[in-house]
């Protein structure tokens, strides 16, 4: 299986929740987002089977907030597409560990969009 | 946890009103039931549920619904997805007015309250099933979907996994997919590996145990004689109200018209 937010030249995988729409919502899921060959595809982890696969010239991205979420749009319908791993909790073990995910959420956000932009 | 749903009319009337509780107090705690009134043609409905903006939820399907005029004739989704977005539970289901249960409502839905399909909906039938289905001409998917794929439904009753609402949502922002819902809807759960099955009719997405135990309705070899469930015949008043009328017990029925007039492809209920 390849590594959350692995990138190539114009190719890139990571795991994410999504959901339609620009805002947050309670009904999300998991996907396997995937760029490849110029395509940009959404594999529904529960079943491993594609859902969405657009050309990515019909793609665009706009990173959200200071974490991994990241708004898509394909042909302008928007997809609410967040990278950052997100644990309930309290305590400073957990505001840490939060900052390290925003982190690493933002990285992996950066790669994506870096890899939906050169595949166009 | 307690399933949600939703109970949709176009129509406000005390009968229908009626209706509704029955629904609501045979259901008991097993369902959350939310009454919404679509007061027209569009799908922003009169409700208590605090939904996202359709516009924005199925963006490709609401462009195709203001092509088209509004949501009857094959956009209900546009209406019925956010407001099953917004609504608690792992199983959400969607009841029309025009559905009736010649029985106990709670019996109803606790033969299905141990399954865990993505979609439980009637007359799910593919392609090869039911040729002659009059919205295939504009069905439309996107090239990777094979059209051996292709499935069809009937959904005044409906029960979708939070998860196929999610994924429906998702598929749909590719606007190839075009088409009715009864289309849409079973055909991107099918594609996207969700389970689909049959209330209890009698096709290849029914379950051996299950088969002829929900509706008579049509199957791959046509049109039984004593349908209970399907566009026509029309019965003018409900089960509570007449239920000698029903002669089949312990079945749905649809569409049943408490002094509303038939659907019909001229007047699409437009007023």
């Amino acid at each position: 299986m390849t590594r959350s937010g692995a990138s190539g030249r114009g190719s890139f995988s990571g795991r994410a929740r999504a959901a339609t729409g620009r805002g947050p919502t309670r009904t999300t899921e998991r996907y396997r987002v995937e760029v490849a060959d110029g395509v940009l595809a959404l594999v529904l982890e529960a079943t491993g089977a594609p859902l969405l696969q657009g050309p990515t010239r019909r793609v665009t991205t706009h990173p959200l907030g200071r974490a991994g979420a990241v708004l898509v749009e394909l042909d302008g319908v928007p997809l609410l597409v967040d990278f950052t791993v997100r644990h309930p909790g309290s305590g400073a073990a957990h505001t840490v560990r939060r900052a390290a995910h925003a982190l690493r959420g933002r990285r992996v956000r950066r790669a994506f969009a870096a890899a939906a932009r050169s595949a166009r | 946890m307690t399933d949600s749903g939703i109970f949709l009319t176009h129509r406000h009337s005390p009968r229908i009103r009626r209706h509704f509780r029955r629904l609501v107090d045979e259901s008991g705690p097993r369902v959350r039931w939310h009454f919404v009134y679509s007061q027209d043609t569009g799908p922003r409905p009169t409700s208590r549920i605090r939904a996202d903006d359709p516009a924005e939820v199925l963006a490709a399907r609401y462009r195709a619904m203001a092509e088209h005029g509004g949501v009857q004739g094959g956009y209900l989704d546009t209406l019925v997805m956010p407001l099953l977005r917004a609504l608690r539970g792992d199983h959400l289901w969607v009841c029309e007015y025009d559905v009736d249960f010649s029985g106990h409502w709670g019996e109803f839905f606790a033969r299905y309250a141990g399954h865990d399909a993505d979609l439980l909906t009637t007359h799910v039938m593919s392609r090869a099933e039911h040729p002659q289905w009059n919205h295939w001409q504009r069905a439309g998917s996107p090239a990777w979907v094979p059209e051996d794929r292709w499935v069809r439904s009937l959904n005044p009753l409906m029960r979708l996994s939070r998860r196929l609402v999610n994924a429906y949502c998702v598929a749909m922002a590719d606007e190839a997919w075009r088409g009715h819902y009864e289309f849409t809807l079973p055909t991107a759960a099918v594609v996207g590996g969700l389970s689909v099955e049959d209330l209890g009719g009698d096709t290849s997405f029914t379950l051996e145990e299950r088969r002829g135990t929900g509706y008579i309705g049509r199957t791959p070899d046509g049109k039984p004689a004593d349908m209970t469930f399907g566009f026509r015949p029309v019965r003018r008043h409900y089960f509570e109200e007449r239920p000698q009328a029903f002669e089949r017990p312990g079945l749905l029925h649809h569409p049943v018209k408490p002094g509303v007039r038939p659907w019909t492809k001229q007047t699409r209920n437009v007023r």
